[in-house]
């Protein structure tokens, strides 16, 4: 009887021992941890972002396209720029209806026309509801005019996926990435989480990665 | 060996459940973002779902024409310089028959939450002596726009109610699951929820 409960306090204690060994390791494990991860979090999350961004060193191309979706127009602004420098011969600019009579192409060929580049310059692309539309009707537009090089204008944030998909679609044409420039009221990637509105295009761009690489259903 | 099956056998049911919390939750997201539709009599109703695809403007229209509210206010930020939906959305309720001098068009600016947006759209409300608004805004937002609808535009006194087209509230819980647009337009709005909270402006 005595050695039973002898035995018994003493496996007792050798699972109490164990136990508390174990919540000593994961405590230690924690405190060492949770440091590095604080100082290194804002790193990973400011380099993952940057790793959005593509842009490549410019190569004089047939067409500069300014990918749809830009409200205050810096993608086509930027477009226009690469096309006064000489860098392409054409500026595409695509959109879709957004409300009854407004057609963004209709809008950002306005645009592009007010800053002055000629009609006979301009192409346009309609209908595109998102990138990967917008990728296949711009492969359509280049191979019906024999055009084999492009440079892509579109945010940073989209820069890098807007390529990719349109590389998916049109692998053999050249294909340059000249994104819009970071800063205010354009998006940044350095400390996108403690911007509202940067942080809802930095999720919303992974998601829409997450979706590309799946290959999503339409 | 023991206590490792047994974190290992806890481990794996904790999962399981979690697993199955969020296939639950994927799936109720209609039902969860989705409010009862409000029809109060009003001093003006807001469009807040202006989108050609939508069927919000005819539903407008008639609650206008059943004289729910006498004044409409449509309201969006640009899409591009100088274009602003709202604009175009004012036209096609004149189309529609609602008298011109009854809808207002007016100009967000580029803000980055609802809350924000309608803390401008309250003080314009208030500025034109209006107190009971009626927001028509897109099924899924429905719920939490009724939320920040009160909570932001109850500040400048105003009696907020939401509601919504009911061919939209058909269209968008029919096959909701099978359709990339759909399932888009809920994940965002969830996120954009979630994402709110994180945000003393957007509260």
């Amino acid at each position: 009887m005595q050695l039973n409960e002898k035995s018994r306090a003493s496996l007792e204690k050798t699972i109490l021992t164990v136990q508390h060994s174990i919540l000593l390791k994961i405590a230690l494990f924690v405190c060492l941890i949770a440091p590095i991860l604080y100082l290194l979090l804002p790193i990973v999350l400011t380099k993952s972002a940057e790793a959005l961004i593509r842009n490549d060193q410019l190569v004089k191309s047939d067409v500069v396209v300014a990918f749809a979706g830009d409200a205050l127009n810096n993608r086509e602004r930027h477009a226009v720029e690469l096309y006064r420098q000489g860098w392409a011969k054409k500026v595409v600019i695509s959109g879709a209806e957004v409300a009854w009579g407004i057609h963004t192409a209709d809008l950002a060929k306005r645009f592009v026309l007010g800053m002055g580049v000629p009609e006979s310059d301009i192409l346009m692309i309609r209908d595109t509801r998102n990138t990967r539309t917008e990728a296949r009707e711009l492969e359509k537009l280049m191979q019906s005019n024999q055009y084999r090089s492009v440079i892509v204008v579109t945010s940073a944030f989209h820069s890098r996926r807007a390529t990719y998909t349109l590389e998916t679609a049109a692998g053999d044409f050249s294909i340059i990435s000249s994104p819009v420039g970071t800063g205010e009221p354009e998006w940044r990637p350095d400390r996108w989480w403690s911007r509202r509105k940067d942080m809802i295009t930095t999720v919303r761009e992974f998601f829409s990665w997450a979706n590309t690489l799946a290959g999503a259903w339409q | 060996m023991a206590m490792t099956a047994i974190i290992f056998k806890r481990s794996l049911l904790g999962l399981v459940l979690l697993g199955g919390l969020t296939v639950s939750l994927f799936f109720m997201t209609p039902t969860l973002l989705i409010a009862n539709s409000e029809t109060p009599k009003s001093d003006i109703i807001i469009d807040y779902s202006i989108d050609w695809r939508s069927k919000s403007g005819e539903y407008i229209a008639w609650l206008y024409r059943e004289g729910v509210a006498p004044k409409i206010l449509t309201a969006s930020s640009q899409v591009a310089e100088g274009a602003f939906p709202s604009d175009n959305a004012r036209e096609h309720l004149i189309h529609l028959g609602v008298k011109p001098d009854d809808v207002y068009s007016f100009h967000l600016p580029i803000v980055g939450c609802r809350a924000e947006t309608f803390a401008v759209i309250a003080k314009f409300i208030k500025s034109q002596g209006w107190n009971r608004a009626l927001i028509i805004s897109r099924p899924e937002a429905s719920r939490y726009v009724g939320v920040v609808g009160r909570r932001v535009m109850g500040r400048e006194g105003l009696e907020v109610s939401v509601g919504y087209a009911p061919e939209d509230y058909l269209e968008l819980t029919s096959d909701s699951w099978a359709s990339h647009s759909k399932v888009q337009r809920l994940v965002d709005e969830s996120m954009n929820i979630a994402l709110d909270q994180f945000y003393p402006e957007c509260r």
